[in-house]
C-alpha cells in the first residue's frame, strides 16, 4: 500500500500540531501530543484506526519509561510515534521493529528539540532589546519564531521520512538483522515497567504499596478490566476518605 | 512610576489572560524558560496601565526575567500577579519588585503540587483508557481527552480568577487538609490502576525450556517478570539511582537478555 501525497501531508500536519500542543501552544488538551493520541489519528489518515489504537498505546507505556532522560528536554515521542504507526500500518512492519525506529527517532527528535530550546535562548535576548524600547510587537515577534521552529522541526523530518516513500522506509527496515530488532523488542517491552516505577515513586507513601499489589492481583491473577478496578478503587476511596474528611471539617471551613 | 492611571482589571482583562495562558511555554528557552510566553500574556495589561514608554519597558523587562512553572497551577500565580500589576498601576507598590518576589516564591511550589496532582490524574485515566485502546476501542483515547481537557481548561479558569480574587486564600484551600485527603485517595487510586496495568499490558516472560519455566511461574503468580522488574525499578531509584540509569540497565537486561533467549515477550 502507498501513501498519497495528501496523506503524507496530512500525517506531517499531525506531527506538528502535537509538537505545538505539547508545550507552547496548549489550546488542545496536552493529551494531543501523546503517542495515545497520534497513533489513532495517523490510524484515521490512513484508513485502520484500529492498529492505530494498539500501536499507540503501546508505544505510551514504552514512553513512560523513556520520560526518564533528559531534564527538559525529554526524549521525542512525536516523530517516532508517527513514523511507527504509519509503517506498521502501510508496511505492515512488526511491533518489535516499529520499536526499533522509534527508539532512535526519539532520540535524534530529542535533539532537535534540545537544539530548539538553545535558539530560543538567543531570541529571548532579542526580546530584551526590543523590550528596551517597549516594543511589545517585537517581543512578540522572537515568541512566535520560537514556535515556528519548534514546528517545523516535527514537521519536516515525518514530511521526509514518509515523503520518500514507505518503501524506501520499508526496505531499509527490513535490511536491520531480526536479531536485532527482536532484541529491541524485548527491551522495548520492559520500558514500560521503569516507567510505572517512575509513577509510583510519585505515589508511594506508607501504605500505598498494599494497593499496588491488589491492583496487580486483581488484574494478573483475576483478570478484571481496568474499569472494573478503576470503580473498585473509587469506591474504596470513598469507603477510606469520608470518616477522615467528616473529622477534618471539625476543625475547618466547609469544603 | 508616574501618576496613578485608570488601572484596574475586567472581566474582560481576565479572559484575555486565560486565552493567553495557553501560549506560557511559547518560545520555551534553557535560560529564561517560560519568561517570553508570560510576558506575552501581559501585555494588554501592560499596554492599558502603563500608557508611558518607560514604564512599558520596565514592566515588560520586569517580565521577562526567569519563569519557570505548571502551566496548569500556575495559573492561581497568574491570577495573583495581574492583581499585584494593577495596584502596581495605581502606584501602591513602589517599584514593582514585590511581583518578582512573589512569583520566585511561588513557582516551585505551584510547580510541585501541579505536577504531581497531574501525574496522578493522568495515571488512573491511562489505565482505564489502556484496556480500550488495547482491544481496538477509541472510547477510551476520547474520555480521557475530554476528562483531562475539563480538568485543564477548567482549572486554568478557576486559577486565573480565582488567582485575581483572593489568590492567598485559594493558594491555602489548595493545600489545606481536605485536599490532603483528597490527594491521598487519588494516590490510592492510581497506585491500584498502576498495579493493573503492570498486571495487564507488560509483556514479559521467559522462553527457556521450550515455555515450560513460564509455566511454572505462571502456576505461582502469573505476571511475576512484569512484577519483579517493576520493583526492581522502583527499588533501584528509591535507592536514589537516576532514572536514566535505572532506564539504561533494564534496556540492558532486556536486550540481553532476548539475544540470550532467557526474556522474550509474549505478544503477537
Amino acid at each position: 500500500m502507498e501513501i498519497s501525497f495528501l496523506q503524507v501531508l496530512a500525517i506531517s500536519l499531525v506531527a506538528g500540531i502535537a509538537a505545538l500542543s505539547e508545550l507552547p501552544i496548549m489550546l488542545l488538551p496536552p493529551v494531543v501530543a501523546m503517542p495515545l493520541f497520534v497513533g489513532p489519528v495517523v490510524g484515521l489518515i490512513l484508513g485502520d484506526v484500529t492498529t492505530g489504537l494498539i500501536v499507540g498505546m503501546s508505544l505510551q507505556l514504552v514512553w513512560l519509561g523513556l520520560t526518564s532522560i533528559g531534564g527538559t528536554v525529554p526524549p521525542d515521542k512525536i516523530i517516532g510515534t508517527t513514523l511507527a504507526t504509519a509503517l506498521v500500518i502501510v508496511g505492515r512492519l512488526t511491533y518489535e521493529a516499529a520499536l526499533a525506529v522509534v527508539l532512535p527517532a526519539a532520540l535524534i527528535g530529542q535533539a532537535f528539540g534540545i537544539a530548539v530550546q538553545t535558539i530560543n535562548s538567543f531570541l529571548a535576548h532579542w526580546a530584551d532589546r526590543y523590550a528596551r524600547e517597549a516594543n511589545m510587537g517585537g517581543v512578540t515577534m522572537t515568541m512566535w519564531l520560537g514556535n515556528l521552529l519548534l514546528f517545523l522541526v516535527r514537521f519536516v523530518p515525518v514530511m521526509l521520512a514518509l515523503g520518500l516513500g514507505t518503501g524506501a522506509a520499508q526496505s531499509l527496515v527490513a535490511s536491520i538483522p531480526e536479531w536485532v530488532t527482536h532484541d529491541i523488542g524485548v527491551g522495548g517491552a520492559i520500558l514500560p515497567t521503569v516507567g510505572f516505577a517512575l509513577l509510583l515513586i510519585l505515589i508511594m507513601k506508607g501504605e500505598m504499596w498494599a494497593w499496588f499489589i491488589i491492583g496487580f492481583i486483581l488484574a494478573a491473577v483475576l483478570q478484571l478490566n481496568a474499569i472494573a478496578i478503576a470503580v473498585l478503587g473509587v469506591a474504596a476511596a470513598v469507603v477510606i476518605a469520608r470518616p477522615k474528611i467528616l473529622a477534618a471539617r471539625g476543625r475547618s471551613e466547609p469544603g | 512610576m508616574e501618576a496613578p492611571s485608570e488601572a484596574k482589571v475586567t472581566k474582560r482583562d481576565l479572559w484575555s489572560l486565560f486565552f493567553r495562558s495557553f501560549f506560557l511555554q511559547s518560545g520555551f528557552s534553557f535560560e529564561r524558560m517560560q519568561a517570553l510566553g508570560l510576558t506575552w500574556m501581559f501585555m494588554p495589561l501592560i499596554k492599558k496601565f502603563y500608557p508611558k514608554k518607560e514604564d512599558r519597558a520596565e514592566a515588560l523587562k520586569r517580565h521577562l526575567v526567569f519563569y519557570n512553572t505548571n502551566p496548569w497551577t500556575g495559573s492561581i500565580l497568574t491570577g495573583m500577579i495581574a492583581a499585584m500589576e494593577e495596584k502596581n498601576a495605581k502606584g501602591e507598590l513602589g517599584d514593582g519588585a514585590s511581583i518578582n518576589s512573589l512569583k520566585g516564591s511561588l513557582i516551585g511550589p505551584l510547580a510541585g503540587i501541579g505536577d504531581s496532582l497531574f501525574l496522578l490524574i493522568f495515571a488512573a485515566l491511562l489505565g482505564v483508557a489502556a484496556d480500550f485502546s488495547m482491544r481496538g476501542s477509541p472510547v477510551g483515547v476520547i474520555l480521557l481527552t475530554v476528562i483531562v481537557a475539563i480538568v485543564f481548561y477548567g482549572g486554568v479558569y478557576l486559577g486565573v480568577t480565582r488567582g485575581y480574587s483572593r489568590g492567598e486564600a485559594f493558594l491555602e484551600q489548595l493545600t489545606g487538609k481536605s485536599s490532603g485527603v483528597f490527594l491521598s485517595g487519588l494516590g490510592m487510586i492510581g497506585a491500584l490502576v498502576i498495579g493493573a496495568l503492570v498486571g495487564t499490558w507488560v509483556n514479559i516472560s521467559t522462553p527457556l525450556g521450550e515455555g515450560l519455566f513460564q509455566q511454572t511461574l505462571d502456576g505461582i503468580l502469573p505476571k511475576m517478570l512484569p512484577l519483579g522488574f517493576t520493583v526492581l525499578a522502583f527499588s533501584l531509584l528509591k535507592k536514589g539511582w537516576s532514572a536514566v540509569w535505572v532506564m539504561l540497565l533494564l534496556l540492558a537486561i532486556g536486550i540481553v537478555g532476548g539475544h540470550l533467549g532467557i526474556l522474550g515477550t509474549s505478544m503477537p
